[in-house]
């Protein structure tokens, strides 16, 4: 197939005709720049052969140009094995198809649709418009701006064209359809069962399911059944203990086992008391003879206790004679000694009362010593007294005291002061007046009385003869002031008048003569203050008061009486004397009181030889006494010892007899076997009962567990696990069967698309080495490129760059047209704006592909981007409108 | 006359019948089969009563595996009694066999408890008098398993003189089946007991051992393996006389094994030609096993017909095709295709199935899968 030329008007960017002519077979270059309508020119050809005229769809709307109601109309002529064709569609008003084939024939409307699908080998579009289905081959190898970066599969009928293609090559088929059919059966089947990981489900999985319960069940039924079968056999082995015991039972009352138990305690009982009475038997001779025995032993040990105390009578007899000796001295040694302590006491005494006469003596004398001195000492005092009362008079006749004095001067003070106010503010008035002038001159009346007037108020002034003069002086300071100063000398006078005196000047003297008198009064009761000193040996406290209150009872003494002194001495000495003779009295005392204790000593012993004498005596008597008072003699009881000795052996005897038949019959375990006996029948009698319980609750059991059908229950368990199992078998066994199926299918798939590709990939590799030395690129079943093999390792096809997926994209697509093309079916290829993503090496390793391939294919690019392809040789062409 | 010589002319009419086996679950048929051979069995009760009462005999001996095992459930045993009274003319002997051995407190003691007024339980090893003169010598059994002959006390058994001496008992007789039996019978009991007649059962075929020794068989057949099932003996004794014993039928259904060989679909039509005109198909089960070599299309197109016609007309229908082949024809292939994916398919899988292992019967199966999968697709 050769495209030759394409008209369009009223279409997309097309509004007004355009026509792009001359499209030469091999490599036809349309450069323009972007939005120039390259992407419409592929989209018109499109629209030519693929859209259906009468298709009214939401697509073929799009083909109008932007916002106009027109009709777009393409024209499209292009060669088939060097036959002309023409297609000439206009869509949605006035819509129209015209195919004109090479001899001028002209198919209409669907006539020329369908003509045209069956040359070039496309399906009719869907009402939504056409799609890559329905393009088939053709479509595959128009790639449009942007589709070409993704290794995809081709479509469905692209695929069925190739596949043809393929197929003729080959010579091979694959089951086509119906494999396809039989597969997904088989799938659907197999799934069905089983997951396509293995995991069962669906039948197979409910059958595991199945006899998974049925093997539980199974287990359950036979646990019942076995559980049954037990509580038979338990039942059976109560039912035989029962019976064993009430045997038993029986048997022991018909053998009368408790009677004959209860004889042997009572046997038993019997001879242990037979052998207590024989003991008690021994012990009665036993304990009389040791009464004998104890008895004569008694006796002898009394014989000797009396010779002791005889012994003991003599010692005590001798040993009071030997004191009475002793004693003697001892007790003239104290009568010595009181007759020593009684002189020493009558020396003491005298001494004593020496002592007191000469201590009288003495302090005597020393009274009168003092009283002397006292009575002298208030001569002074009273004396010293007699002057002070003088001065006290005259200071009673003088007022002058200091505070006296010292008002007086203040108001003197004041007198001044106020003086020199009332000078300042009255009006001076200088009279010099003739002695005649004095009487004709009158002050307010009167004669005038001095010749300088103080004036203080108004005052009339007249001159007989003459007349008056007013003198007023300033209003008001001049009368207050004199009136002060009139007030301030009645105060001096008044005070002077109450002092009696007559001025101040003999005021201020009379003062000064008062304080010598104070000064000379002072002084003389000083003195008075140490005449009369306090005196203890008097006694009196200090002042002449107490003095004179002390020996106010006294005579006075005409002298002294012996001299104090000595009297002192002597009163010593006789101290002296005094504390010798009371030293000797203690002295004396202390012997006494030694001698004493010894006597007393002595005394005591005495009286404790005495006592045990008296006690020796008395015990001697008492045991004599005793010893006469026992009345049977020591041969009744010797005799009566052995007797009883040989009663006892003969009872011990009988008593060993007895033991030994006691010793046989205990009673204890006689007791303690019927005792057992009868524990034993109590148990029995339990267990009975507790059997004839269990019984009942294992027979209810067993009616309960048998009711229930174990048997048959499991019987039936087992028969459905068998049948399950076969079920499970089944179901395996159609999984293992469709696995191998699906399987088998699988690799002669895989194994017919492996052979079927071949030609592919012996296409496709070619150029792939020229892009990518040594690679080689693998294909899918549906003819998608699954990984590109370079080195010895594969990569999966949708990992590679955008850029390598681009250039194997356009390789394949070329490869695949190259395939068509060479069976004699139409092809071109027509690229829009691919290999973008090429680096340059790349992109001229591509042009020489495309150089190459178009020495047999038409292929028309349509790029924005001219310097890329300068240096390819290709028909190159522009949009003309 | 003496009262023996009196006896000597007692006779006896009875019916003798075994392995009822009530309460058999049938647990490997589907369970509408089940429940129908189910209903059958304890429906043979009335068949048997309607026998015994046309015989004219009021006695039936019931020779052991009365039930199917030693516990089927109250309800089983309860609903045989019923079915049992409701025969009042007729008196029932019911005997504890291998399956249903008797045991304290088991099956058969609750039974026995409250029992229906003309049932009467055999669980001891004594005589009973059935009627005046006739005596019942029992051999209850009361394990599964016993190697010991519970007949044995017959020897010794007294009865009056004069009277018919019936013995019931359950087990194999020596020599007969296995090597060392289970519940061993001398097959000269009769003799040596002086028995007018030996009831046995175990055996679900009927079987006559000697002139006085008798299987009766099962009612209600249950089995494929055995002949001269479902049936019971008509037992009629003369004092002194050899008993006279007639076979009546019972059974409901019928349990058919039979092997077929294929060569065509055309044998196969006149087998069921041949069953239909023998048998009710609808109260027939059958155990088919089918030997030959088919094609691979006949091969399909027969496990068809079976599974979708044989099978539905009768009661239940029990397959084995191992043995048949498929020998697939260049016919079977091309049906498939000539080349491609599913002749390939067909190729490795018709390879595959000529080993002799489970492999090669699983090809063999996928072979036909495919050729079933290709023709529902291909429809």
């Amino acid at each position: 197939m050769k495209i030759r030329s394409l008209s369009v008007e009223n279409f997309r960017k097309f509004r007004d005709p355009m026509q792009l002519e001359g499209f030469a077979d091999g490599l036809n270059l349309v450069c323009e720049a972007n939005e120039a309508g390259k992407s419409t020119v592929l989209e018109a050809m499109r629209a030519a052969l693929f859209e259906r005229h009468s298709s009214k769809g939401e697509h073929i709307k799009s083909l109008r140009p932007y916002d106009d109601d027109v009709s777009p109309t393409v024209e499209l002529t292009f060669e088939i094995d060097g036959a002309p064709w023409t297609i000439h569609k206009r869509f949605l008003r006035r819509e129209e198809a015209r195919l004109t084939g090479p001899g001028g024939e002209r198919l209409e409307g669907e006539a020329a649709e369908e003509h045209l699908q069956q040359l070039l080998g496309f399906t009719r579009a869907a009402n939504r418009g056409a799609d890559d289905e329905s393009r088939g081959a053709l479509g595959l190898f128009w790639v449009e701006q942007g589709a070409a970066t993704a290794l995809a599969a081709p479509g469905q009928s692209a695929r069925r064209t190739l596949q043809e293609v393929l197929s003729a090559e080959v010579g091979a088929v694959t089951g086509g359809k119906r494999a396809a059919a039989v597969l997904n059966k088989v799938t659907a089947d197999l799934e069905a069962l089983q997951t396509k990981t293995g995991v069962s489900r669906g039948l197979l999985k409910a059958a595991e399911a199945a006899r998974e319960a049925a093997e539980a069940d199974l287990r359950d039924a036979e646990v019942d059944l076995r559980r049954y079968g037990e509580t038979l056999d338990q039942l059976d082995a109560r039912r035989g203990e029962l019976r064993r015991l009430e045997q038993d039972e029986a048997d022991r009352d018909v053998a009368g086992e408790e009677a004959s138990l209860a004889a042997d305690l009572t046997r038993a009982q019997q001879a242990a008391a037979a052998r207590d009475v024989a003991n008690a038997k021994v012990d009665a001779a036993r304990q009389r003879r040791d009464t004998a025995c104890a008895l004569i032993e008694a006796r002898r040990a009394d014989r000797e206790t009396l010779a002791e105390a005889q012994t003991a009578v003599a010692a005590a007899e001798r040993a009071g004679a030997d004191h009475g000796l002793e004693l003697a001295p001892v007790r003239a040694a104290f009568n010595a000694a009181a007759e020593l302590v009684e002189a020493a006491r009558q020396e003491e005494s005298a001494a004593s009362e020496r002592r007191d006469v000469a201590g009288a003596a003495r302090d005597s004398g020393e009274r009168l010593r003092i009283l002397l001195a006292a009575f002298e000492r208030l001569g002074e005092a009273q004396r010293l007294e007699t002057a002070a009362k003088e001065l006290e008079t005259t200071l009673a006749g003088n007022l002058m005291t200091e505070a006296a004095l010292t008002e007086l001067e203040n108001l003197e003070r004041q007198v001044g002061s106020a003086r020199a106010t009332f000078e300042g503010g009255a009006t001076r008035l200088v009279l010099e007046l003739t002695p005649e002038g004095v009487s004709a001159v009158t002050v307010d009346s009167r004669p005038v009385a001095a010749a300088i007037l103080q004036l203080v108020e108004p005052t009339r002034i007249e001159v007989r003869g003459v007349g008056a003069f007013v003198i007023s002086p300033p209003t008001g300071a001049g009368a207050s002031s004199q009136a002060r100063l009139e007030a301030a000398r009645a105060d001096l006078a008044s005070a002077l008048s109450r002092l009696g005196e007559p001025d101040l000047l003999t005021a201020r003297s009379r003062a000064a003569a008062r304080r010598a008198t104070t000064g000379e009064l002072e002084i003389s009761r000083r003195a008075l203050m140490v005449a009369c000193p306090a005196d203890p040996a008097l006694p009196a406290a200090a002042g002449l008061t107490a003095l004179r209150a002390a020996i106010a009872s006294e005579a006075r003494p005409t002298a002294a009486s012996g001299d104090a002194t000595m009297l002192k001495a002597a009163a010593d000495r006789a101290e002296a004397e005094h504390r010798n003779a009371r030293t000797a009295l203690d002295t004396a005392m202390t012997r006494r009181e030694a001698a004493a204790a010894r006597l007393s000593e002595a005394d005591a012993e005495r009286a404790r030889r005495l006592q045990t004498l008296t006690q020796a005596l008395s015990d001697r008597d008492r045991r004599a006494s005793a010893l006469a008072s026992v009345e049977t003699g020591d041969d009744a009881l010797e005799r009566e010892a052995e007797r009883m000795t040989h009663k006892a052996a003969r009872a011990g005897a009988d008593a060993d007899e007895a033991e030994r038949t006691a010793s046989v019959l205990d009673p204890a375990i006689a007791d303690r076997k019927l005792k057992a006996y009868r524990q034993h029948r109590q148990r029995i009698a339990e267990d009975r009962s507790r059997l004839t319980i269990e019984i009942a609750r294992l027979e209810e059991g067993a009616k309960t567990q048998g009711g229930a059908g174990p048997a048959s229950r499991a019987e039936a368990a087992r028969e459905a696990l068998a049948l399950s199992a076969a079920d499970l078998e089944r179901f395996t066994t159609e999984a293992a069967v469709l696995r191998l199926l699906k399987d088998t299918l699988d690799s002669a798939t895989v194994e017919a698309s492996r052979r079927f590709l071949q030609p592919v990939v012996s296409r496709v590799d070619p150029l792939v080495r020229q892009l990518i030395p040594s690679a080689s690129l693998s294909f899918g079943e549906d003819m998608s490129p699954l990984g590109l093999t370079r080195g010895g390792r594969t990569e999966e096809a949708h990992r590679l760059s955008r850029g390598t997926q681009e250039q194997l994209a356009v390789l394949t697509r070329l490869a695949f047209a190259q395939m068509i093309v060479d069976k004699g079916r139409p092809a071109s290829v027509i690229l829009d704006d691919a290999l973008v993503y090429s680096d340059d090496a790349r992109f001229e390793a591509m042009l020489d592909i495309l150089a190459e391939s178009a020495q047999r294919l038409q292929i028309i690019v349509l790029t924005c981007r001219a310097s890329l392809f300068r240096r390819m040789d290709a028909t190159r062409l522009g949009l003309c409108r | 006359m003496s009262r023996g010589q009196e006896h000597r002319m007692t006779s006896v009419h009875f019916l003798h019948t075994a392995d009822w086996q009530l309460g058999k679950s049938f647990g490997r048929l589907p369970p509408e089969v089940r429940t129908l051979l189910q209903e059958a069995r304890l429906e043979a009760i009335d068949t048997l009563a309607a026998a015994a009462r046309a015989s004219g005999a009021r006695h039936v001996l019931v020779a052991g595996d009365v039930f199917d095992c030693a516990e089927p459930g109250d309800r089983v045993w309860r609903t045989a009694c019923n079915k049992m009274s409701a025969s009042p003319d007729v008196r029932w002997w019911l005997l504890p066999g291998n399956h249903d051995p008797a045991r304290a407190d088991g099956l058969w003691s609750r039974l026995a408890r409250d029992p229906p007024a003309n049932v009467t339980a055999l669980l001891t090893a004594e005589a009973v008098e059935a009627q005046p003169g006739t005596w019942i010598l029992p051999a209850p059994l009361t394990h599964r398993m016993s190697h010991a002959d519970a007949t044995a006390w017959f020897d010794a058994a007294d009865t009056p003189p004069g009277a018919v001496r019936v013995g019931l008992a359950h087990g194999s007789v020596q020599g007969f089946g296995s090597d060392t039996p289970n519940n061993p019978v001398a097959p000269d009991r009769a003799r040596r007991a002086g028995l007018d007649y030996l009831a046995l059962g175990d055996w679900h075929g009927q079987l006559r051992i000697n002139e006085r020794t008798w299987y009766a068989g099962t009612p209600e057949p249950d089995r494929f393996k055995v002949d001269d099932m479902g049936r019971a003996l008509v037992v009629a004794v003369d004092a002194g006389q050899p008993p006279r014993v007639e076979a009546v039928a019972t059974g409901r259904y019928v349990w058919l094994r039979a092997e077929l060989r294929l060569d065509s679909l055309a044998d196969l039509d006149r087998f069921r030609t041949e069953l239909e005109a023998k048998y009710t198909l609808d109260r027939l089960l059958l155990d088919l096993t089918v030997a030959g070599a088919l094609s691979l299309s006949d091969r399909v197109e027969m496990g068809a017909r079976l599974q979708d016609q044989l099978a539905h007309d009768v009661r239940w229908l029990d397959m084995d095709l191992s043995g048949l082949a498929a020998r697939p024809t260049e016919a079977d292939f091309a049906a498939i295709d000539v080349a491609g994916v599913l002749r390939e398919t067909a190729d490795r899988l018709h390879r595959e199935a000529q080993q002799e292992n489970e492999h090669g019967r699983i090809a063999a199966a996928a072979l036909e899968r495919l050729l079933v999968t290709h023709r529902s697709v291909a429809t």
